[in-house]
């Protein structure tokens, strides 16, 4: 019954709820992020950090830094975060949390088939890849030549099985075949954990359906435009866009025959909240569209707080952690470049 | 270092400094003004030919010599100036004195100047050519930093899973992009190397030869056939060129950011700009060596 959850939420929720909440309030700052972006050095920021919850985890890190170890250390403190909530949770809430584990499973798949495909080393590869998205088996997946092996050889025991009905071919993987797949995967990952929310019902419901509409929104603007100027036909395009969201389906198909950034544009402006994301971009940009999304996104998952005894707060949570990891890379980045005066093109202040 | 002694020897010769003044305020003469920047420390330009000169040995010896040269002879560096600005280039004072001080060589006046001429031919081009080598510099210095940001906006964009150096491919494949090196000919004892870019290899022929970035031979081509209009022909190499660019990008994916194009656009840019590098400073080296040779061959007179 809907309404009625603060009866029996906190039996088995209450606990991890909390310990949500209190993660939320260590996320970085406006006025933290306005100290990292004066920072000279790579150095500076990890002095910065020690001062907050990433502290433990980059004291240990010798000099001089690089950015990507700046990624890693922060990535390990949500892995770890992340990791006490899904041992201490019980169902459906371990469920809510594995699913979304799912997306990253994804990429790490392609990664190591990508990288396999390039002759690339598979040790190489396993340290690239993303620590919420390891599986047994992993692995095995550099044995694969096509989809049908890679089913079943590796991927019919994961979470990942039922989403490869729609994609199982005998053809030979190569680099458009395997980026089809993810698009794919993530399509079908996408729409199960829809229906999944959808079956939780109550305030976990209404607000995931928010959120993963806008998600699937948001690819699905994201494929449009990477794919104008490549060999993407119309439909295969039209196939890889989620079958829920604002955009479908008529959004969808006036997606599909873009030809270029201002017929984008054109199609979105015609929903009142894709509207005021594009009134902030001039005509023929892209560069700034992302940010512009990651800002709208920030702003629904904040809003994600504002109400109790739902699971929207872990998926909430977990997304914006992963925003502020993106800004610290970012901030990393333009320091370690010297170019402080970008900052501010791509940094996402959450609070 | 040498500047302060040479202008502590003007300010003892209060002649030779005033002229030095109107020499040095003709606008018409351009190698006076380059010859004062080279003494003199206004502009940041001069400062960078200033410290390339200061880092030359080669060039501090000319200076060196010419700075002897006037403490023997203040006098008559005045009346070098008199005749001209060109003298306070890296041209050496004898030249000029025996035109001032010896009648008798009259006779030997016109081989002299044609000498002279092309001296300066010479040292002008040569100075051209480190200017064109510092621009160069500059602008590649700002396409790659331009470049390095956008693959980092990608792969902030993308992912760091999507845009990583694991992704590179290390089958063999053939080179998309090739550098010829000729050897020109300038005089009988003298080769200057040019460097030519040659970029996208086509998939499509059989010997994986090069697309030729040069569009008047594809219209050379198509005339023997009868006249397609060259635009079209311009289309078509765009088209080929964007498609080999597209192919260069699958290593990261089929679907990839704008940012990563942007970012290939970027280095394809530097890459340009290198071989222009290139090609300055083997003309620079080449004109370096027309320089000296002539300083030379006037000392031994």
């Amino acid at each position: 019954m809907y309404g009625f959850e603060a009866m029996t939420f906190n039996i088995h929720g209450g606990y991890l709820e909390a310990i949500v909440r209190g993660h939320r309030s260590g996320l970085l700052t406006a006025a933290d992020y306005n100290n990292l972006c004066q920072c000279e050095t790579l150095d500076d920021i990890k002095m910065h950090l020690s001062a907050t919850e990433y502290g433990p985890y980059l004291q240990n890190e010798p000099s001089p830094l690089h950015t990507t170890t700046i990624v890693e250390k922060c990535t390990l403190k949500l892995v770890d975060e992340y990791k006490h909530m899904l041992c201490q949770a019980t169902e459906p809430l371990s469920t809510f949390l594995e699913y979304i584990t799912y997306g990253h499973m994804i990429d790490n798949v392609v990664l190591i088939v990508t990288g396999t495909l390039h002759e690339r080393d598979v040790q190489e590869l396993l340290e690239k890849c993303h620590p919420l998205g390891m599986f047994d088996s992993i692995a095995t997946l550099a044995v694969a030549q096509n989809m049908r092996e890679l089913y079943r050889l590796v991927l019919v025991d994961t979470p990942l099985a039922p989403y490869f009905s729609e994609c199982i071919t005998s053809e030979d993987l190569d680099d458009m075949n395997i980026e089809i797949m993810r698009n794919t995967l993530y399509k079908a990952y996408l729409e199960d954990f829809y229906r999944f929310c959808q079956k939780l019902g109550g305030a976990t419901a209404e607000i995931m359906s928010d959120l993963l509409a806008f998600e699937a929104d948001r690819r699905a603007v994201n494929i449009t435009i990477n794919s104008i100027g490549t060999e993407l036909t119309r439909d295969d395009r039209r196939k890889l866009y989620s079958s829920f969201g604002l955009l479908y389906p008529y959004g969808h198909e006036e997606l599909a025959v873009c030809e270029d950034i201002d017929q984008v544009r054109g199609c979105m402006e015609k929903y009142p909240p894709y509207q005021s994301i594009f009134s902030k971009l001039s005509y023929g940009e892209t560069q700034m569209l992302d940010k512009a999304f990651y800002e709208e996104e920030v702003k629904r998952l904040c809003l994600a707080f504002e109400q109790q005894f739902h699971y929207g707060v872990f998926f909430a949570y977990m997304r914006l952690r992963e925003q502020e990891i993106r800004n610290l890379m970012w901030i990393s980045e333009c320091v370690a470049q010297n170019q402080k005066s970008r900052v501010h093109d791509s940094v996402v202040f959450i609070f | 270092m040498e500047e302060p002694k040479l202008q502590n020897l003007e300010e003892d010769d209060p002649k030779s400094q005033s002229l030095e003044e109107q020499a040095n305020k003709a606008p018409s003469l351009k190698e006076g003004s380059m010859s004062q920047s080279l003494e003199e420390d206004p502009t940041p330009q001069s400062l960078k030919l200033q410290s390339l000169e200061k880092g030359d040995p080669k060039s501090q010896s000319l200076k060196e010599d010419s700075k002897s040269q006037n403490v023997e002879e203040g006098d008559s560096k005045s009346q070098s100036l008199k005749e001209g600005p060109k003298s306070l280039s890296l041209e050496e004072n004898p030249k000029s004195l025996s035109l001032e001080e010896d009648p008798k060589s009259l006779s030997l006046e016109g081989r002299d100047k044609i000498a002279f001429s092309e001296l300066n031919e010479n040292s002008l081009q040569f100075l051209d050519s480190i200017d064109g080598y510092l621009t160069l510099l500059d602008s590649l210095s700002w396409t790659l930093r331009q470049g390095w940001l956008q693959l980092a906006s990608a792969r902030h964009s993308m992912g760091e899973s999507r845009v990583s150096s694991a992704l590179l491919d290390l089958k063999s494949h053939n080179a998309s992009t090739f550098l010829q090196v000729t050897q020109q000919s300038d005089t009988e004892t003298e080769q200057i190397h040019h460097f030519t870019l040659r970029k996208w290899a086509s998939s499509d022929n059989d010997n994986g030869a090069p697309l030729m970035n040069m569009s008047p031979q594809i219209r050379q081509r198509k005339d023997k056939d009868g006249s397609p209009p060259p635009l079209k022909a311009e289309t078509d190499h765009q088209h080929q060129l964007q498609k080999e660019r597209t192919k260069s990008l699958l290593m990261f994916g089929g679907l990839v950011s704008p940012k990563l194009r942007a970012a290939q656009l970027s280095f394809e840019s530097a890459l340009d700009a290198l071989v222009e590098i290139a090609n300055m400073r083997s003309l620079m080296l080449s004109t370096f060596d027309k320089v000296r040779e002539e300083l030379e061959a006037a000392k031994a007179k």
